[in-house]
This record gives structure tokens, C-alpha cells and sequence, in this order.
């Protein structure tokens, strides 16, 4: 079951980043980092559950409170865009590149 | 219990979090919170104190502070016989000082933040006190080197102010690096840093006379010179008397600098092992008590006489419990803390109601205007000249006793005559101060000077009954001295060969002399004028000379220390190094380099979050790649 | 049993983060994202992780999920509707995350853990809730701390992002 699990986290690491690559809208990109942690996640707690040691679980914790500080970081950009250019649309900012 | 002596380090911090977040709506009664908050540690600290009175040791381990592999330092607090006497110094002065402050700060516009300080003070000194180990004393040493800095400079606006804070810091430092490296040499040598596990085993793993305890009693003994103010490194303590008064009071005389004298107290296992650690512990204390009390002889300014008063006094202590007589320099510490608390709040008293003047020159006949401050201040002159039946009395002449019975007939000797140059600095300042005549015509009246408010007077005389009676628990009862026999149970005297005996009688005749014999020459001098100050001043010029410039310390250490200081930073490490090799050199040649490959690489450069998304992704690949081929095929 | 219910979970795990990717609409896309979470949290519950999985449904599906949404209630509509799908040039991009996809499972393939410890010690009479709360606060309480001070700069900078007098 193993591999199994770690295919399915594979998966949603690879779509995740597919999200965050092809995607225009702010928001979605920021769905898919979501989803790309929760892959990490996933990771972590089947490696907890396979080798009998809680602290992947323990891991996990962490992961969700970075994620969570993470997202809030990421809206408050995402208002910020808003406010400036009235878009969402990730093209629309590339002053990173001045 | 456990939760009683956990309280009694929460609600000072509780105070401090109060004042110090809120400050600006409690303002009103900031002062009246903080001293609350003092005066229930103090009664919650009653509780473990008679727990080792009836002679239970509390010990409580509230959690594991740092698991390391081997090393597990919990944060666990301690109240045996040595830091029972502390505790009750400590909550017990501090509690005096803040009603005091209510008065002397009444009216200063960082009178909050003041009082959020001093309960942060209280916090470190009590985990400084009470911890269970020496990573936790470390904690709440530096804890109170802060605080410390952050009430020296406390008026930052002056900028004498700010820069004491700022030498008490770096000072403190070299100090502190001796106590880190103690404190590593501990953990190599026990695998562990808290006291009921490292003592019982010191003789065990360091053995008698070893190299490793003398390191160890060493570097231990140079964070205490630092935190202490012994020779060499005291210069930081006459400059912190630019903080407020209760300050100076509080950290500078009775509590803080005394914790070095704790520190060795404590670490008694490791500097019984170690004949030599304990020759230069004493030797210096020695030395500091005599070249501070010489010092103190030609000051005129009040705070500056009783700062260096108090390097002589802590002198006194390291004798005590350099010898190894531990109790002697618990019991001075103690005392000490009374009197020259009280003198400074008494130095306080006058400065308030003189506008912050200072110069005993412009003072005189005070007496008349300020009777109580008068009173207190030669309560506590007597106490610290050492005069029967005041504290003072009781420790010194516990320490120099011991110091004689031990072997150590040379400190003696400089103790007594330091004991001498101390009744007559302190009655100099006395008569100068609250007898005679008025010297400057129609000051006071100018001044509008007066008595002290009873908000401050009050503690005063607090202090000062204890002064008095403070030093009775060293009077011998069938045989025992009442306090020793408390305080040996945790901090043993450690024996030598051939204990000479003296006639106690004798002994305490010749420290009393001396005491006397001072004030009688201050007398002398200052009231009947047989000889005038300055005549003597003329008579032995070059001596005044040295000694009004406090031996030229601070010039040297400007010339000697910070000069070439200065001279290699700017002209080697600024001039060569920074500007030529790592300006020219490094940053210029970077920046060329990264021009050069930026020129290239900007290509990749297009500002859509979603290209550096695949690189992102790319590099994944990559990495995952390598460990795939690489690694698993 | 225990098989069919795993892949049942997996599908709707992948399933809702397929949906993610391939919505245009992103409230849909939202709903899409809670649905993969509650499957994900299925999944930490076939692997005895019943607290992480209650964690996953009030963090992610509860606060996250609702968090977004909120932030997309207070725009227009009609801006993020009406977006584009996805960028101009896709299909390099889509190629790389399938290349990240093959070579992750290829790993998981060949990865080999000694699992004769599967499922053990996961919790203290029967409480996984417990055996997490023992570890979490003996052994990892530094990083603890560190996280707390990580939300309150999270916390702080999302303040100082969304300030009103930002021209």
C-alpha cells in the first residue's frame, strides 16, 4: 500500500505545480500551492504511519501552521493587486522583472 | 507549593507585562501596581523560606527547558539555605525600593516604563536566584545586565547617561564570557549544569586540587568580577550612577552586583576543590576593598563616594567567601544590603529635595531641614563603619575573624585598615553633608528644600531597623552562630589544616578601633577643623592627586585600550581591510562578476510569477532525477 | 475493504484537485479545493492520523478554504470570472508537470522502507490525540515557539500588506 500512497501524494504535488505553472488567476495559483502542501502532507503522515513514529504527524502540524501564515501572506498580496490594478490575472504583474 | 514558588518570579513579571504594554493608561498607578507585585512575591516567598527553616530544601523541576542527547537542563527552581538568604534579601529590599520609587519618580514622564523595568529586574534576579541551574542563573544574569543597562540609561536623553549604560554593558560582557566558558567546562566535565546533580559529585569527578576545578572556580570568578564590579573590571559601576537613585539603590548596591558574590557562594563544591581558584577570589576581593575605600576617600560627589563604598564592601564579601568562610559573605551580603540600600535611598533623599545637587561641597547643616534623612544616614554610617550593635558590625567582623583563623593574616590587616578608611569616608559625607554650617548662603531657602514625603521616608526606616537589628542573627547563641548554622547546611566552610585560634574578644576591639577610630578623625577634620581638609590635601599632593582622578584608570583604559582600539579599526580594519580588500576587492570584484553573468542570465528574468514557477519545477526535476539515477539505480 | 476504500478516497482527493486546475470559475475552483481536502483528510484517517485528519478539516477545508473565499467575495465578479483559463503558452509547462509527476512516482516506486513497524506507535491508549501532545511538547517544543512567532509575522504582515493608505 506503500507505493500506493506515496503516488497519490506524487499526484497531487504534480498538479499543484501544474496549477501554479499554467494558471492565470491569483487565486487559483494560491488553491494549488494548497494543494501542493497538502501533498507534502500526505507524505509525512504515510512515512509517519510506515515507519511507526509519530513526529511526521508532528511535522505536519508545522506544515499546517506555515501553510496558514502562508495563505494569509498570499491574500493579503492578492487584496493588495486587487487595489492597484483591479485584476487578478498574474500577467498583469510583472514589475519584479524592473 | 510548587505553584507558590513558581508565583513568586510570575508576579513581578506579571507586573512588568502590565506596565510595560499597558503603560500608558496605568501610568497613574504604575508605581502602585509594581510594588503590589513585589510585596505579594515577597509574602509568597515567606512560604519557602519556612519550608527551609524547618529544613526542607524545595526543589521543584516545572519542565524540561532544552533536551539535548545527553545533556537535559530542565527549568526547575531551588530554595536551599544559601538562596533562602537571597530570596528574602532580594523580594524583601526590592518590595522597600519601589514604595520608595512612588515618591523619588512621582512626577517623571517615563514613570511607567521606569517601574515595568524595575519589576523585569526583580524577574531576572529571582530566576538569577532561584533557578536550579546554571544555565538558568545564566538566564537571569543576563536578565538583570538588561535591566541593568536599560535603567542606567534610563534618562537617554543625556548622553553621560546613555553611555554608562552602554560601558556597564560591554563590560559586563568580558564577564559574561568567563561564566559561558564555566559553565561549558561544567557540562563537559558532568554532563549536566544543575546544582543537585554537579555538587554532590564535584570531588568525585574534578577531585581535590585538580586543574579542571581551578579552570572551572576561574572562569566562573571572571563573570563575577564583571557582574561584581571587582579590580579589574569595576569601571562600569561608578558610571552607573547615572540612573535614578532607587536604582543604584536597588541594582547597583544591594541586589545585582552581589549576585557574583552568590555565584561563588553557590558554587562552594567546585572552590572548596580548588586552594588556588579560592587564593585569587579572596586576593582580589582584598585588593578591590582597599583601592575602592582609598578612592572614596577624596570624592565630593555623594553617589560616587557610596558607589565606591560599595566596591569595597563587595571587596569584603569576596574575602568572606574567598577563604571559604561562605556563610561570612552571605551574611555580609545581607547586611550590606540593608545598609547601603539605605544609604542610597537616604543619598536620594537629599538629592530630591536639592534638586538633584550632589557636591558635598554645596551642602552642610542639613540636618536642620531633613531630620529623619539625617537620622537614617547615620544609622546606616554606623552600621557600615562597622560599630556595635549595628549589621555592619556583626558581618565584617564574621569575615576578617575568619579571615585571620583561616591563615590569611595579610587580608586581615588590609581589611582592617580598609575598615578604618571606611567610617572615615562615610563620616566625612555625614558631617559634610547633615552637620556644621550651611556653605553656600541661602541655597535651601532657593531650593525650597524639605523633609522627604512619608512615602519615602517610610522604607527608609524600614531599612533602617534592619540595619540595626539586621546583623543579630551572627550573634553567638550556646555556641552557634545562629546564621552560619543555617547557611553551612548548603554551603559548608571549608576546612584547613591548621585553624589558628584568637581571642575573640580581641579581634572585635581592634575592628571596633578602627571603626571608631575613623569617625573620630572625621570628626576631627570636618566638625572641630583641628586641620583643614585641603591642608592635607596640599600636604600630600601627588597621592590626592591620584586619588581624585581614581588613578587614572579611565585615562589608562582610554589610552591603553580604547586608543589603539580605535587606531586598529580605523586604520587597518577600516582603512586596508574594508576599504581595499573587501570594497575594492570583494564588493567591487562581486558586483563585476554578477554584472557580467546578470547580463546573461537577465534573459531568464521575465517578471510572470509563472516562468519562475518552472524553473522552480525544473530544478525539482532535476534534483529528484540525480537521486533517482544516482542514487537508487 | 480496506483497498476499495483507499482508492475511493484517492479518486475524490485527485478528483478535487484536478478540478482545481481545470475550473475557469474560482469559486467552483474553491469548492473543488474543500472537496480534495476532505479527501485527503480520509486518507490520514486510513493511517491513523485522526487528529491530523480533524486538523486538515478545520484548517484547510474550515479556515483556509473560507479565508479565500472571502477575500474573492469582496471583488468583482465579473474580473475574476471572466479570466482567461490559463496562459498563453501551456502546453511546456503542462509537460513539465507531468515529467515532476512521472519522475515522483517513479521514486515512489522504487522506494524501499523497512515497514515492519507499520502502524505502531502511533498512539497512547488508543489516543493518537495524546501520543502527539507527549511528542509534540517534550521534544518539539522549541520549533513550537518558533511557529508561533511565524503566524504572528504572518499575522503582522498581512496587516501591514492591506493597509488602507497604501497609494
Amino acid at each position: 500500500m506503500l507505493t500506493e500512497y506515496l503516488v497519490v501524494s506524487a499526484l497531487l504535488i504534480a498538479i499543484g505545480a501544474t496549477g501554479v505553472m499554467i494558471r492565470r488567476n491569483f487565486m487559483i495559483v494560491l488553491m494549488s500551492l494548497e494543494i501542493m502542501i497538502n501533498g507534502a502532507g500526505l507524505f509525512l503522515i504515510t512515512m509517519s504511519y510506515y515507519l511507526g513514529n509519530v513526529s511526521g504527524q508532528v511535522m505536519f502540524i508545522f506544515v499546517a501552521a506555515v501553510a496558514a501564515s502562508e495563505t494569509a501572506v498570499g491574500l493579503a498580496i492578492a487584496v493588495m493587486m486587487y487595489k492597484r490594478k483591479k485584476s487578478v490575472d498574474v500577467n498583469d504583474f510583472s514589475i519584479l522583472r524592473k | 507549593m510548587k505553584v507558590i514558588l513558581l508565583f513568586v518570579i510570575l508576579t513581578p513579571l506579571i507586573g512588568f507585562l502590565i506596565n510595560g504594554i499597558f503603560g500608558r493608561w496605568t501610568k497613574p498607578i504604575a508605581g502602585v501596581i509594581a510594588a503590589t507585585a513585589l510585596g505579594i512575591s515577597f509574602i509568597l516567598g515567606l512560604f519557602p523560606i519556612f519550608s527551609v527553616l524547618h529544613g526542607h530544601i524545595v526543589e521543584y523541576t516545572y519542565f524540561t527547558w532544552m533536551p539535548f542527547k545527553e545533556v537535559v537542563i530542565p527549568f526547575g527552581l531551588r530554595v536551599d539555605y544559601v538562596s533562602a538568604v537571597m530570596l528574602f534579601v532580594v523580594t524583601f529590599v526590592s518590595w522597600m525600593i519601589h514604595i520608595y520609587s512612588n515618591g523619588y519618580m512621582a512626577g517623571d514622564k517615563g514613570y511607567a516604563r521606569y517601574f515595568a523595568y524595575l519589576n523585569m529586574f526583580v524577574t531576572a534576579m529571582l530566576i538569577l536566584v532561584l533557578g536550579n541551574n546554571y544555565l538558568l542563573m545564566f538566564v537571569g544574569w543576563e536578565g538583570v545586565g538588561l535591566a541593568s543597562y536599560l535603567l542606567i540609561g534610563f534618562w537617554y536623553e543625556k548622553s553621560t547617561a546613555s553611555d554608562a549604560g552602554e560601558k556597564a554593558f560591554v563590560v559586563n560582557r568580558i564577564g559574561d564570557a568567563g561564566f559561558i566558558i564555566g559553565i561549558l567546562y561544567l557540562v563537559y566535565y558532568f554532563g549536566s549544569v544543575t546544582y543537585s546533580n554537579v555538587f554532590p559529585r564535584a570531588e568525585h569527578v574534578l577531585g581535590y586540587g585538580s586543574t579542571a576545578a581551578t579552570i572551572i572556580g576561574i572562569a566562573l570568578f571572571v563573570g563575577a568580577v564583571g557582574k561584581s564590579a571587582q579590580f579589574p573590571l569595576y569601571i562600569w559601576l561608578t558610571d552607573a550612577m547615572e540612573g535614578p537613585t532607587p536604582v543604584s539603590s536597588l541594582i547597583h548596591a544591594a541586589t545585582m552586583v552581589t549576585a557574583g558574590v552568590y555565584m561563588v557562594a553557590r558554587s562552594n563544591a567546585i572552590y572548596s576543590l580548588s586552594p588556588i581558584a579560592q587564593e585569587i577570589v579572596a586576593t582580589i576581593g582584598a585588593f578591590t576593598a582597599f583601592y575602592a575605600a582609598t578612592m572614596a576617600l577624596t570624592h565630593k560627589d555623594i553617589k560616587r563616594i557610596l558607589a565606591y563604598s560599595t566596591l569595597s564592601q563587595l571587596g569584603y564579601m569576596f574575602i568572606g567567601v574567598g577563604i571559604g568562610a561562605y556563610w561570612t559573605g552571605l551574611f555580609h551580603l545581607m547586611t550590606h544590603a540593608f545598609f547601603k540600600g539605605l544609604l542610597f535611598l537616604a543619598a536620594g533623599a537629599v538629592m530630591h529635595s536639592m534638586r538633584g545637587l550632589l557636591s558635598i561641597d554645596l551642602m552642610g547643616g542639613l540636618k536642620k531641614y531633613m531630620p529623619q534623612t539625617a537620622a537614617v544616614m547615620v544609622i546606616a554610617s554606623l552600621a557600615i563603619s562597622g560599630i556595635p550593635p549595628f549589621a555592619g558590625f556583626f558581618s565584617k567582623d564574621a569575615i576578617l575573624a575568619s579571615a585571620l583563623e583561616m591563615g590569611h593574616p595579610i587580608i586581615w590587616i588590609v581589611g582592617e585598615i580598609t575598615a578604618f578608611m571606611t567610617a572615615f569616608y562615610m563620616f566625612r559625607m555625614v558631617f559634610n553633608v547633615f552637620y556644621g554650617e550651611e556653605k553656600v548662603e541661602g541655597l535651601y531657602h532657593d531650593l525650597h528644600t524639605h523633609e522627604a514625603p512619608a512615602v519615602m521616608t517610610i522604607p527608609m526606616w524600614v531599612l533602617a531597623i534592619l540595619s540595626i537589628i539586621g546583623g543579630w542573627v551572627g550573634i553567638k547563641v550556646g555556641g552557634h552562630i545562629p546564621f552560619e548554622w543555617f547557611v553551612i547546611h548548603s554551603a559548608p566552610t571549608t576546612e584547613v589544616a591548621h585553624e589558628a585560634h584568637y581571642s575573640e574578644a580581641l579581634l572585635m576591639g581592634i575592628s571596633v578601633t578602627m571603626g571608631v577610630g575613623g569617625i573620630l578623625a572625621a570628626w576631627l577634620i570636618y566638625i572641630k577643623k583641628i586641620i583643614t581638609a585641603e591642608k592635607i590635601a596640599n600636604m600630600f599632593k601627588p597621592i590626592y592627586k591620584l586619588l581624585a582622578n581614581t588613578y587614572y584608570v579611565d585615562e589608562f583604559v582610554y589610552c591603553c585600550i580604547v586608543k589603539p582600539f580605535w587606531w586598529v579599526s580605523t586604520n587597518f580594519l577600516w582603512k586596508f581591510v574594508d576599504v581595499v580588500l573587501i570594497d575594492k576587492g570583494m564588493v567591487d570584484g562581486a558586483g563585476w562578476i554578477a554584472g557580467r553573468v546578470g547580463k546573461g542570465l537577465r534573459l531568464l528574468q521575465t517578471g510572470f510569477v509563472n516562468n519562475y514557477a518552472y524553473w522552480i519545477s525544473l530544478g525539482i526535476i532535476l534534483l529528484s532525477s540525480w537521486y533517482l539515477f544516482v542514487k537508487i539505480i | 475493504m480496506e483497498g476499495i476504500m483507499f482508492y475511493i478516497i484517492s479518486a475524490i482527493t485527485v478528483g478535487g484537485a484536478l478540478g482545481v486546475l481545470l475550473s475557469k470559475n474560482p469559486y467552483r475552483a474553491a469548492m473543488w479545493m474543500i472537496f480534495s481536502f476532505f479527501g485527503i483528510a480520509g486518507l490520514f484517517v486510513m493511517l491513523h492520523a485522526q487528529f491530523n485528519a480533524m486538523l486538515q478539516i478545520i484548517v484547510y477545508a474550515g479556515a483556509i478554504a473560507v479565508m479565500i473565499m472571502l477575500v474573492m467575495m469582496i471583488m468583482d465578479r465579473r474580473t475574476i470570472e471572466t479570466l482567461k483559463r490559463f496562459n498563453s503558452q501551456f502546453y511546456w509547462p503542462a509537460l513539465i508537470g507531468l515529467a515532476l509527476f512521472a519522475d515522483l512516482a517513479f521514486l515512489a516506486y522504487k522506494f524501499k522502507i523497512d515497514t515492519s513497524n507499520a502502524g505502531k506507535n502511533l498512539a497512547i491508549n488508543g489516543s493518537n490525540t495524546q501520543m502527539i501532545g507527549e511528542v509534540l511538547f517534550k521534544h518539539y517544543l522549541l520549533p513550537f515557539e518558533v511557529t508561533a512567532i511565524i503566524l504572528l509575522v504572518a499575522l503582522i504582515g498581512a496587516v501591514v500588506l492591506t493597509k488602507k493608505d497604501i497609494s
